[in-house]
């Protein structure tokens, strides 16, 4: 009798935490159990820090060239928008070629420091 | 910049990151923002306050650098959305 009570009672529980706790955490009830990996936040850093870094330097190179440093009008006329449009797009084209040259230049200058050019060995 | 492949965890930390990061470079947009006005406005040192001139000139290069980082800013989404592969993961 005792022993169906307390299958009873555990009935009852065992419904409630099932609804509390999300599906893919299961028993450990707590948020931070999910592992952290350090790597993945060191690499999610520096994409990040790229992407930060590219931004700010298209933002004041594109000042540099297209808008001049005499203010007659709080807005940007249409020759200078036209020219901020198009010096986005240059300067992202030239990253990805000049990305792409270095890569095959890469493989010129390791081939370079295996066969002993470059540095002289006296240093 | 795609966060999928991050678990929760690690989503919310990189949120916080971000956060960070943000708000110190918003602070270098600030005061590279007071360094160009000044360079390009204020050049009337016979007074010790801001001339009417130069106040103009200054809230125009404000407006107009404001206006410059929201477009470029525009344009550099785009892009860059271009750029990531179409068979990437989203």
């Amino acid at each position: 009798m005792t022993a169906e009570q307390n299958l009873g009672r555990a009935k009852i529980h065992l419904p409630d935490l099932a609804i509390e706790l999300p599906s893919n955490i299961m028993w450990s009830g707590s948020y931070s159990q999910q592992y952290v990996n350090p790597q993945n936040l060191e690499v999610a850093e520096q994409e990040l820090e790229m992407f930060m870094d590219l931004y700010n330097r298209i933002l004041a190179n594109c000042r540099n060239k297209c808008i001049p440093p005499k203010y007659h009008e709080p807005d940007l006329s249409k020759g200078e928008m036209v020219c901020i449009d198009r010096c986005v797009a240059k300067y992202m084209s030239v990253q990805k070629l000049l990305g792409k040259k270095m890569e095959e230049n890469a493989e010129n200058l390791t081939n370079i420091g295996s066969t002993g050019g470059g540095l002289p060995s006296t240093l | 910049m795609d966060f999928q492949r991050y678990n929760q965890a690690e989503q919310a930390q990189i949120a916080q990151m971000i956060e960070h990061k943000q708000m110190k470079d918003f602070l270098r947009l600030y005061s590279n923002l007071v360094q160009r006005c000044f360079n390009d406005c204020v050049n009337d040192f016979t007074t010790k306050s801001v001339t009417s001139k130069e106040e103009a000139c200054v809230n125009k290069c404000a407006d107009k650098f404001l206006k410059h980082s929201e477009r470029v800013g525009a344009r550099f989404g785009e892009l860059s959305q271009q750029m990531t592969p179409p068979g990437s993961p989203q």
